[in-house]
This record gives structure tokens, sequence and C-alpha cells, in this order.
């Protein structure tokens, strides 16, 4: 299927966005590096960061398959030279670092190439996670859920990696505030601080696959966990 | 350094100007040789406010960096501003929301587990979880709300004696509060005296406390009750404040004209100008309340401070203090103030409230002394209209129609008066239960205008409701040569005018 654009994104979701005050006082560009449960991500970042980065150029790690992919490699438009040139041009890049994704749209292991650029170009990494997009529209799907689901988008404090960091020590802070950003989501934002202060690994660890679910279980109960339907969000007329 | 107020004399050549008058904005001609006394234009307001935030936190004054005081296992409260400070935006999260989610950042780093949020809210209305969470944002209403995140309440038993007063009245405040090892205080300020005393505690003390020390009889030294209670509450607790100072009126785009000086408007001001006027005249009166409201983009952070509140709060009023107009050369007869409706409380002032808020300009409005003489007039611009909140104002209602009907002197008032309201059973079940102000709130209202009533010779309220106008004991004017004309007696018929521009400093819920 073809890639939502941005106003079909704003009818089909109700996107939650948290943290975005960093970023708005902060002269651009920026590195954005996020997870990647589903094809709304891009059309759903560029909506949210309509004012904040106008021009934005998305690129997924997972390698594209097909002619598309062929195009691609003969002309170099994935590779660390074109996209830091953007970065000194100024337009914002938005990466999606996971070498494959997975089928029920858990972190996969992260490549260090989003790491690699933060360095080489010195520009802001700001790590984002989504939450719930892979619900929304799930691979097998064409067009989101009718009901219109929340999707949590959760940005991170900017990270400023120092000339000469290691690539695998970033990339160990990015994933680290991804997988903040995604036990936000299920225990809510002071608990999920405290536990990554506590570095309790139950807490955190539960949280980094999306869905709940242990790896090593059936791969239909992991689906069948990712995409449970959200708790009923009651309006009531009556404030307690 | 902003570009400093002035003091405008009014000749042939000068425009009509804007007034505030309620939920209207009017184009008023003053008489010649009036003065107008323009406040100097906001700062800028700082770009980067979560590095300023993490700035003043890691450098406080007089004290230890926050994170070193956040120890692991220690019991910590945060207590912030209620609606008496606007909320800075409407688009992007409030400055206490950025102050509050950082200093829990650091808390969670530390280990802390018992965290308690506190509005400090005094005798006011409690907030809905609606307003909770627009102060604070989703992150840390769905982290704490209800239980760790809740208002002060006055009426409730929890309390403990800290201290007593000169006149033996025992001071008891929030027992939350005064059990914690650090107590984090995050206070917003628009102008001097506005953001209260340095003592955190006069807002987080019991109605019984409260009381007895803003009694009209209480005399000056009750004031001074709390001075003990600002760097330390009790045993235990050591305050750590984050002042945060915003401009004093709301900078957006499309209302920004109305602060200007109208001989500088360019035509897009005149064309909004003609707008509003437009709008004002067509629209019914409750559609009015919102027009000078929506368009209002929010209020810009003007500095951020942290440290020990005895140091912090001289620093505070000193930064305030140099954005205000200097002295008056010489205080006039006639001073003329406009009251608009404040932003963000989205309904229209009480009559009550209105007029204790034109009042506390006489002595705490943008200038160091009182503008006008002693015994000279004040003309305000209000209507007066009898209505009160429903849901916020119930005591107000009977305080309008029963206590200011009889008398307006505040001494019979806390005599005959006051006892009967506080005792009242379903008052202090909707302001525990329901968001109503407590019933003594209309009575330190009405305490808190009283030393400008008696300062000033004549009030007069142009365009105010006859009825409510003449119960608060002041008179109404149709027009502001009628209202000079009235005020001739007193002033003669060649008065000095100086007219106070833009609006009041403060303009929000009375405190």
């Amino acid at each position: 299927m073809g890639v939502p654009s941005r106003a079909t994104v704003r009818l089909l979701v109700n996107p939650i966005v948290r943290g975005r005050e960093y970023l708005s006082e902060l002269p651009g560009p920026f590195l954005f590096v996020a997870n990647h449960p589903s094809e709304l991500d891009a059309p759903l970042l560029a909506l949210v960061l309509a004012r904040i980065a106008p021009r934005l150029v998305a690129v997924g790690a997972a390698p594209q398959t097909g002619a598309r992919g062929a195009f691609e490699s003969a002309l170099g438009l994935r590779s660390a030279g074109r996209l830091a040139g953007l970065l000194n041009r100024g337009v914002s890049v938005l990466l999606f670092p996971e070498s494959h994704r997975a089928d029920d749209g858990t972190l996969t292991p992260f490549n260090l190439g989003a790491a690699r650029l933060g360095i080489l170009t010195g520009v802001p990494i700001v790590p984002v996670t989504l939450s719930g997009t892979y619900r929304a529209l799930p691979p097998w799907r064409h067009l989101p859920e009718t009901s219109r689901p929340r999707v949590n988008v959760i940005f991170g404090r900017p990270i400023r990696p120092a000339e000469g960091s290691e690539p695998s020590a970033v990339n160990d802070e990015i994933v680290t505030a991804i997988t903040l950003g995604m036990a936000e989501v299920k225990n809510g934002w002071y608990g999920a601080l405290r536990a990554d202060a506590e570095g309790t690994p139950a807490a955190v660890g539960s949280a980094t696959d999306e869905g709940g679910a242990e790896r090593g279980t059936a791969r239909w109960r992991r689906i069948w966990k990712a995409t449970a339907p959200d708790e009923v969000q009651r309006r009531t007329v009556w404030v307690k | 350094m902003s570009r400093p107020g002035f003091v405008l004399s009014v000749d042939a050549q000068t425009p009509p100007l804007v007034v505030f008058q309620g939920e209207k904005v009017l184009l008023q001609r003053l008489p010649s040789g009036s003065s107008v006394l323009y406040p100097p234009e906001a700062l800028p307001g700082i770009h980067q406010l979560d590095a300023e935030i993490g700035e003043a936190l890691a450098n406080p004054v007089d004290s230890e960096p926050l994170a070193a005081l956040l120890k692991r296992g220690s019991r910590v409260t945060i207590v912030f501003d209620d609606l008496s400070q606007p909320i800075t935006s409407r688009t992007a999260p409030d400055v206490r929301q950025r102050v509050i989610e950082r200093v829990l950042e650091l808390a969670a780093a530390a280990g802390v587990d018992d965290v308690e949020l506190i509005a400090a809210t005094g005798l006011r209305r409690r907030l809905t979880p609606y307003d909770l969470q627009k102060v604070l944002g989703e992150r840390v209403f769905a982290s704490f709300f209800p239980e760790q995140l809740h208002s002060h309440d006055a009426e409730d038993g929890s309390v403990v004696t800290v201290g007593t007063a000169p006149d033996g009245t025992p001071i008891e405040i929030n027992a939350r509060v005064v059990s914690s090892d650090l107590v984090i205080s995050v206070r917003l300020a628009t102008a001097v005296a506005n953001e209260g005393a340095p003592a955190v505690a006069t807002k987080l003390a019991s109605a019984r406390t409260a009381r007895a020390l803003n009694s009209p009889l209480a005399g000056p030294e009750a004031a001074a009750a709390y001075e003990s209670l600002v760097d330390t509450i009790g045993e235990t607790a050591t305050v750590f404040t984050i002042d945060v100072t915003l401009t004093p009126e709301p900078t957006g785009p499309a209302t920004a004209f109305l602060s200007k000086r109208e001989r500088e408007w360019s035509i897009t001001d005149r064309a909004l100008s003609a707008g509003i006027q437009l709008a004002t005249k067509v629209l019914p009166s409750r559609a009015r309340v919102g027009l000078t409201q929506v368009s209002g983009v929010g209020f810009g952070v003007t500095s951020v401070l942290a440290g020990k509140p005895s140091s912090v709060h001289p620093l505070t009023e000193s930064f305030l203090a140099q954005q205000q107009v200097g002295e008056v050369d010489s205080p006039a007869d006639v001073a003329i103030f406009g009251i608009p409706n404040p932003t963000g409380v989205g309904a229209t002032l009480n009559p009550v409230t209105a007029a204790s808020l034109g009042l506390g300009q006489i002595f705490n409005g943008s200038t160091a002394a009182p503008v006008v003489r002693q015994g000279g007039t004040a003309i305000f611009y209000h209507p007066l209209t009898p209505w009160f909140h429903p849901l916020y104002n119930p005591a107000y209602v009977d305080f309008f129609a029963e206590a200011l009907s009889a008398t307006t002197d505040p001494a019979q008032l806390s005599a005959e008066f006051e006892t009967r309201f506080a005792t009242d059973p379903w008052y202090r079940h909707l302001y525990q239960t329901s968001y109503a102000h407590h019933a003594l709130h209309p009575f330190h209202a009405w305490y808190s205008a009283a030393p400008a009533i008696d300062y000033l010779g004549e009030i007069i309220f142009v365009g105010g409701n006859l009825e409510s106008t003449r119960r608060l004991g002041f008179k109404a004017a149709t027009t502001l040569n009628d209202a000079l004309e009235m005020a001739s007696d007193s002033v003669g018929l060649e008065p000095s005018i100086t007219y106070v521009h833009g609006a009041p400093v403060s303009i929000s819920e009375v405190s």
C-alpha cells in the first residue's frame, strides 16, 4: 500500500504527544531516532513535527526489497554522506535504525548507523518512542481501525554526543530513552522514571516488548497481545 | 532591558486610548492635560526555558543544588501556585509543568518514592481534575492524581500547630507539609506584591488561622506571624523555592496592540481595534466574555530563580521592581483605571472581586507610590454586573445580598457576619467537596480593599450597574464626563488626572 499522507493520519488516529516542548525551544535540525512498529510511523511523526521540522526526511535501516531497494542503493539515497549533507543543510532526518522489523511490532536491535551519524554531524539526537501504532495499523491492514485509536508519541530529551564518543555507548543511551518511553506508556511517567533510576530489570524489561508478551512465546500470542484493544476510555460528564 | 515606561500628556493630537471595561475594550478620549501612565514594555521571554530551569536548579541561591537535597527515602512535598496565577500558555505546557517535571526527574533519579503535590490554594477553591491537568500536564497528573496530587484543604482536620501568632492564635499548617523533609515551592509572579508573602505557609494554613490573621481587628503584627516559617516549616521541613517571573500581560500577536502606545499603532492594529469595537457592539454580553481572552497566546517567562526562600524572594522582588514605572512625580487628584476580565478564568468577574481587584491597584499597582492623592477620586471602568459563578462563588452571593446590603464597614462585617459564614456547614461542604471558594474568601477580598476605600475620597465606576455599585458603597456614572462632573465636588472643576494604561497587574482570581 502507499504511504498515508499527513492529512489522512490526522483523520485516522488520535496522537498523544509528550515532550515536544524540549524541541520547540532549540534551533534545528534534529536527528530523530524512533522505533518502527508500523507503516504509520513516518507520516505520524511528520504530522506531529510539522512546526519543528517542516522538512523531514525519513529513512529506515531495514533493507528495502525489489525495484525500490535497487533504485535506492543505486543512487545512494540511504548513505551516511547524503544524510549528513541533509543535516548540514538544516533538514531534519528521521531514522528507524532497527535492522529488521519484528512481526509483532516490538523493539529489535538497533543498527549503529544512527549513533554514528549523530557523532559525525554533531546534530542533537532525539529519541522518539512510538506506541500504539502497531495496533492502529498492523502490517496486514490497509487502513487504521475506524475508532480513531490513540497513539503515543514520546520525545526524550535531546542527546548531544561528544566528538569521538563510542557509537555503541550513544546507541545504548538512545535505546534506554526509547525503552523509558515505552515504560511510561505502561507504568506511568513517574513509575517509569523510578524504575529506570533503580535499574529494575523487570519493569523496564517487560516494557521493551510493546505487547507485554515475553519473547519465546508463540507468534500468535505475541500478535494477539500487541493488538489488544485499549482499555475503554469513557468520557464522564461528572467530575470526580 | 526593555523599553521603559513613560508618561504622556494628553493634547488635541492624542488619539482615543484603549480602556478595558469588563469584557469590553473601549476607545476613550481623555480631557486635555491629563497624564497617561504607560508601563514599561514587557521583557522578552526566555527562549530556552528548559536550559534555564536546569541552570536554576543546579546553581541555587544560598542552597545546595536540588539534586543534592533530594535523598533516597526522603519525604518530599511539592507545593505549587493555583489559578491565582495565570495559565502561562494555551498551546504549550504551563511553566509549572515544566518546572515540576524537571524537579520530579531529579527526585526519581535520587530515589524518592514518597512525593506529594499540593496546590497552594489558601482559601480559594479546589482545582478541578481538568485544572490540575492543564497546570501540571498529563504526565504528572496521570502519575499522581488523585492520592498524591490534590489541593490544600483549609477545613480538613489534618493540620499541625507550628507556632503561635502574637495574639495567641495557633498557626496551623497542612500536616503533610510540616511532616515533609523537603518542601519544594513553585511560585509564579507577574508583578511586585503579586507573588505574595515570602512564606509559603500562608497559602497552606487552616481556615481558623487564616481567619484570625486576616481579620480587620488583627492588627499589623498578625502579618508577621508567618515570619519564622519562611525557610523552614516546623521541625523537619526545609523549604526550597523556585520563583518564576512572568511578563505582566499576555503576549499574543492578536491582542498585543492593546498594550502598545496608541500613537504607534500600525494599520493592522487599527483594523484589529475596529474589529473588536464592532464585535463588542454586535455580540451579546455572554459571547463577549471570551473576546479578548481567546486571542491571548500566553505569558512569557522572564526569569527563573531557585534556592533558599529568604534569599530568593528579595531578588525576585527587585527583578520585578525593575520592570515597573518609577516614582510618580506628584499624585493626581483623579486616577482612572480600566478593569478587564481576567484571562483564563473564563467568566466575568463578580462585583466584589472586581472592586477589590480595582482598589488593589491603588497601593499595589504598577507604581511604587499611589498615583492618586489621599482624599482624591478613583474612577474605574467595570460593569459590576451582579453575576456570580454558580460553582465557584456560592458564599459571594450571600455576602453580596445579605452582608454588604447591611454594612460595608469591615469591622462590622467581621463582627456580625463572619462567624456565621465561617461556621456554615453548607459552605464548608461546597468548599470541601465541590469547587466553591471558602466562605471567608469574600470577606478577605473586601478587607483587602478597605485601606484603599479609606484612602480615597470618592470611588466612581463608569458603566457600573447602579444597584450593585451603590450596594458596594460607590457611585455609578454613565460616561467619563459624568464621572468627572460627580468628582468635581471634592476635587474641583480642573483636577489633575492620571490614567493608568493597560490591564492591572495581578489580573487573576483574588487571593
